[in-house]
C-alpha cells in the first residue's frame, strides 16, 4: 500500500514538472513573439526548434549546444544570433526534432539553465539571410593546401619533442618550440638582442620560398613557434604583441583540424573559421591588429558542410607560426590595442589627484544634490531593465552605485529576487531605503561583501567616476570578486563619443541649438609635489572635448560639479579584459554610453 | 538592515581581512514588520545563504526562535512550510534599525543608522 503511495505521489510529481514545462512552454512562446514577431511558434510537430535560454547572450556556444542537441539527430541547420537568449535548429527529421524535445524541454542540460524549447514553422528568411557566410574579418586569409602531404610529414619529422626545449619550458596546456628567437611569455615578446643558435628546419625553406614567391610576406620571416596541441588543448585570447612582430602573422595547420575563433576587441563581433591540415591562416591589417583569436580548449569542434552541422572530435595538431620582428615601434591605427603606442601617451594625469576628484568632485557632490538628482532619476532604461526582468527568481542581484533604486522593485513579486544596493552617497541610499529597499552605504573599491556570491550585478553610470585607470580595474576587479561562478555582470559608463553614426544621443539633443565653445575653461588641482593638474569644465549638451572633465549640475543651490572620466570606444572592453575570470559576453553603445555584458568563468 | 543583507555582507574590503564573514552583530532597535509569505523565493535563496551565520545573526539581537542551529543536508525543507514561515519572518521581517556590525578579525566597527549600515572605510584602511 506504501508503496503504491510512493508511486502515485511520484506520478503525481512527474505531471507537475511537467505541467509547469507547459507553462514555461507557453510563456517561452510569448517571449519568442515578443522578440520577433516573425517567429511562428506551434504546437504541432516540425523537424525546426526554437530554444529558450540557449544563445550567445547565455555564454552558449555552437558547439555546447551541438554537444545536446546532436544525440537525437542529424543538425541541418543552427542559428544563433547576436544578443540573443534564442537558438532555434533544424533537424534532418521531424522524429529527431520530436525526440529531442521529448528528452531536453525543460531539463537543465546546459551549465544550470532550464532550457525551453517549442516547435517552430520554419527558419524565418531574415534569420537565415543574417548568419549567411560568416564574413571573414578585414585582412584575414585561408589558403587551403598550402604545402603538400609530402611537406606536412617533412616539417612534422624536423621538430623534436622527446628532447626538451633548448631554452624555456613546455608549457601547460600545450608544447611548444621556438626557432630564430625565443618567445618570452611573461612578457609576450621576444629579445631582439639574442637570437637563438641554428636558425629554422631545413625542411622550412620551401614553405618560406613559397610565402616570398607568391607575395604573401615581404620579407622572410625570422621567429618561428611550433605548438602542439593535444584534443582538448587550446590557447587563449590575444592578441600578438603589436610591438614584437610585423604584420602578417602567418599560420600554418599540420595533422589535425581544428576551429579559431577571432573576436573584435572593439565591438566585440565573433567569427569562427575551421583550419583544415595543410592550411595556411594569413592575418594581416585588421585582423592581426584589432582581432583578438583563440583555440578554445575543447575536444570537438563544429565543422559546417553542405548537409548541416556535424561535431567533429579533435586529433593531435601542430601549428606553425611564422613571424617577422618589427624594427621599429608600430603605427598602426588602433592605438588604444597597440603598446607601442600606448607606452607614450599612457599618463594617467587623474591619477596623482584621483582621492581629492572623488572626494570633492564625485562623493561631496552627490550628498549635496542628492535630493535633486534623485527626482531626476526615474526612467529605468530599457536594456539594464531587461536583464534584471530576465533574472532567474530566487536570484541574489547586486547594484553597485544604486542611487535612489531606480533598478529595485521592478518585477513581479511573486517572482522574487534578493535585490542589494550599494551606495556611496548617504542623500541617495536613504532615499533608496525610504522607498523600501536594502542598500548599504559602500564604496565600489571596496565592496562590503562576500566573495563568489551574487548571480548578477549592476554598475550603471558609476565607473566613470572613478578617477584613475587602477581604480576603475581595481572596481571591476571587485565586482567580479562577488559575483559566484557563471554571474553575470552589466556596466555602463558614459562615452566620450557622443554622436554614433550620425545620430546625437539624448544628451546632446537635450540642448540642441545652443551655442557654445565647449570645453574652454579649467579648474586647477594641486597634487602631491606641488604638481599642478587641470581640468575642464564641460558644457552640458555639448560634445566631450577631453577624457577627463568636470560636469556641472545646475540647481536653484547654485552650480557644483562632477567629475568624469568618460570613456572612449574600446576602453571598457579593454578595461574588462584584463580582470581575470571575466570574459565579455557583449559589448555595445547605448544612448551615449559604452556598455559591457560579461561573464564570470 | 534586513538579516538576508547581512549574510551577504562581510568585512573582507579592510585590508588584511581574509574573510571576514559573519560580521558581529548588535542592535540597539529592531524593527519587525509584516512582509508576505513567497514560499518559491525562500525554498530557492535558502541554499545561498549561511544558516549558521543567520542563526548567530537572530540569537545576537534576541530574536531566538526555534530554529535548528544547523540544516542536516538531508533536511527537506522544501515540503516543510512551518519551517519556511519561520526562515522567512528572520530573514525578511526582521529589520535592525539601528545598531552595530564588527568585523571578526580586526574588531573595526561600523555604525547602522536608519536601517543602512555605514561600510565606508578611511583611507588608510584600504
Amino acid at each position: 500500500m506504501e508503496a503504491q503511495c510512493e508511486k502515485n505521489e511520484a506520478a503525481m510529481d512527474g505531471v507537475r514538472s511537467m505541467r509547469k514545462a507547459d507553462k514555461k512552454q507557453r510563456r517561452s512562446q510569448k517571449k519568442i513573439l515578443a522578440f520577433d514577431p516573425d517567429l511562428s511558434p506551434q504546437n504541432d510537430p516540425s523537424p525546426v526548434l526554437g530554444v529558450c535560454n540557449a544563445g550567445l547572450m547565455t555564454g552558449d556556444t555552437e558547439e555546447s549546444l551541438l554537444e545536446v542537441l546532436s544525440p537525437y539527430g542529424v543538425i541541418r541547420k543552427l542559428v544563433m544570433l547576436p544578443n540573443s537568449a534564442f537558438s532555434i535548429v533544424e533537424f534532418h527529421s521531424q522524429e529527431q526534432a520530436e525526440q529531442a524535445m521529448l528528452n531536453l524541454h525543460g531539463k537543465i542540460p546546459l551549465d544550470g539553465k532550464t532550457l525551453y524549447l517549442t516547435y517552430l514553422a520554419a527558419i524565418p528568411e531574415k534569420w537565415k539571410l543574417k548568419c549567411k557566410d560568416e564574413k571573414l574579418p578585414e585582412g584575414l586569409q585561408l589558403i587551403k593546401d598550402f604545402v603538400s602531404e609530402e611537406e606536412e610529414e617533412m616539417l612534422l619529422k624536423s621538430v623534436s619533442w622527446d628532447t626538451p626545449p633548448l631554452e624555456g619550458r613546455d608549457l601547460k596546456e600545450r608544447q611548444v618550440r621556438h626557432y630564430g628567437y625565443q618567445f618570452d611569455y611573461s612578457t609576450n615578446n621576444v629579445n631582439k638582442d639574442s637570437p637563438l643558435p641554428g636558425g629554422f628546419p631545413p625542411s622550412c625553406q620551401p614553405v618560406i620560398d613559397q610565402l616570398l614567391l607568391r607575395g604573401i610576406c615581404p620579407l622572410p620571416p625570422d621567429q618561428l613557434t611550433v605548438n602542439r596541441y593535444s584534443p582538448g588543448h587550446g590557447i587563449a585570447w590575444h592578441i600578438d604583441t603589436h610591438s614584437a612582430f610585423e604584420s602578417p602573422i602567418l599560420s600554418l595547420s599540420l595533422q589535425g583540424q581544428v576551429n579559431i575563433e577571432f573576436r573584435h576587441k572593439v565591438n566585440g563581433q565573433r567569427v569562427s573559421i575551421t583550419l583544415p591540415p595543410r592550411s595556411l591562416l594569413v592575418m594581416d591589417g585588421e585582423s592581426r591588429y584589432a582581432w583578438a583569436h583563440r583555440i578554445a580548449p575543447r575536444k570537438t569542434d563544429v565543422v559546417r558542410s553542405p548537409h548541416g552541422l556535424s561535431l567533429l572530435w579533435r586529433t593531435t595538431r601542430t601549428s606553425f607560426t611564422f613571424r617577422r620582428l618589427r624594427a621599429s615601434p608600430c603605427h598602426c591605427s588602433f592605438p588604444l590595442l597597440c603598446d607601442s603606442q600606448l607606452s607614450n601617451d599612457g599618463i594617467d594625469s587623474t591619477e596623482l589627484i584621483s582621492p581629492i576628484l572623488e572626494q570633492l568632485h564625485v562623493a561631496d557632490v552627490y550628498e549635496e544634490i542628492a535630493e535633486h538628482f534623485s527626482s531626476t532619476r526615474y526612467k529605468p532604461w530599457p536594456r539594464v531593465k531587461e536583464l534584471v526582468m530576465d533574472l532567474v527568481p530566487g536570484s541574489l542581484f547586486l547594484d553597485v552605485g544604486c542611487g535612489n533604486g531606480k533598478y529595485f522593485g521592478l518585477r513581479n513579486p511573486h517572482q522574487s529576487i534578493v535585490e542589494i544596493g550599494c551606495e556611496l552617497s548617504r542623500g541617495l541610499a536613504g532615499i533608496a531605503r525610504d522607498r523600501g529597499f536594502s542598500v548599504v552605504q559602500g564604496n565600489m573599491l571596496g565592496l562590503p561583501f562576500r566573495d563568489s556570491l551574487f548571480d548578477a550585478c549592476i554598475s550603471i553610470a558609476t565607473l566613470h567616476h572613478l578617477a584613475s585607470r587602477a581604480h576603475r580595474l581595481h572596481a571591476l576587479g571587485e565586482m567580479t570578486r562577488v559575483l559566484r561562478q557563471g554571474g553575470m555582470l552589466l556596466v555602463y559608463v558614459w562615452a566620450r563619443e557622443q554622436k554614433r553614426d550620425q545620430k546625437d544621443s539624448s544628451y546632446l539633443k537635450k540642448d540642441r541649438g545652443k551655442s557654445s565653445e565647449g570645453e574652454v575653461e579649467f579648474r586647477e588641482f594641486q597634487g602631491p609635489d606641488g604638481m599642478t593638474v587641470a581640468l575642464p569644465l564641460h558644457v552640458n549638451g555639448t560634445e566631450f572635448q577631453h577624457s577627463d572633465v568636470l560636469v556641472p549640475w545646475t540647481s536653484k543651490m547654485g552650480t557644483t560639479y562632477r567629475y568624469y572620466h568618460v570613456f572612449v570606444e574600446g576602453e571598457l572592453p579593454a578595461l574588462c579584459e584584463e580582470v581575470p575570470q571575466l570574459t565579455i559576453v557583449q559589448s555595445y553603445y547605448d544612448e551615449g554610453n559604452w556598455c559591457v555584458l560579461a561573464k564570470k568563468s | 538592515m534586513k538579516l538576508l543583507t547581512h549574510n551577504l555582507m562581510s568585512s573582507r574590503h579592510i585590508k588584511g581581512v581574509v574573510t571576514g564573514f559573519p560580521l558581529k552583530l548588535t542592535a540597539r532597535d529592531v524593527k519587525v514588520s509584516e512582509v508576505d509569505f513567497n514560499k518559491d523565493f525562500i525554498v530557492r535563496i535558502l541554499p545561498k545563504l549561511d544558516w549558521e551565520a543567520l542563526c548567530q545573526a537572530v540569537e545576537s539581537i534576541g530574536q531566538g526562535t526555534d530554529l535548528p542551529r544547523s540544516l542536516d543536508p538531508d533536511f527537506n525543507f522544501e515540503a516543510d512550510t512551518e519551517f519556511l514561515k519561520k526562515a522567512h519572518h528572520v530573514l525578511m521581517e526582521v529589520e535592525v534599525v539601528s545598531g552595530e556590525l564588527e568585523c571578526p578579525e580586526t574588531g573595526r566597527k561600523f555604525p547602522i543608522t536608519d536601517g543602512i549600515p555605514n561600510m565606508l572605510l578611511n583611507e588608510d584602511e584600504v
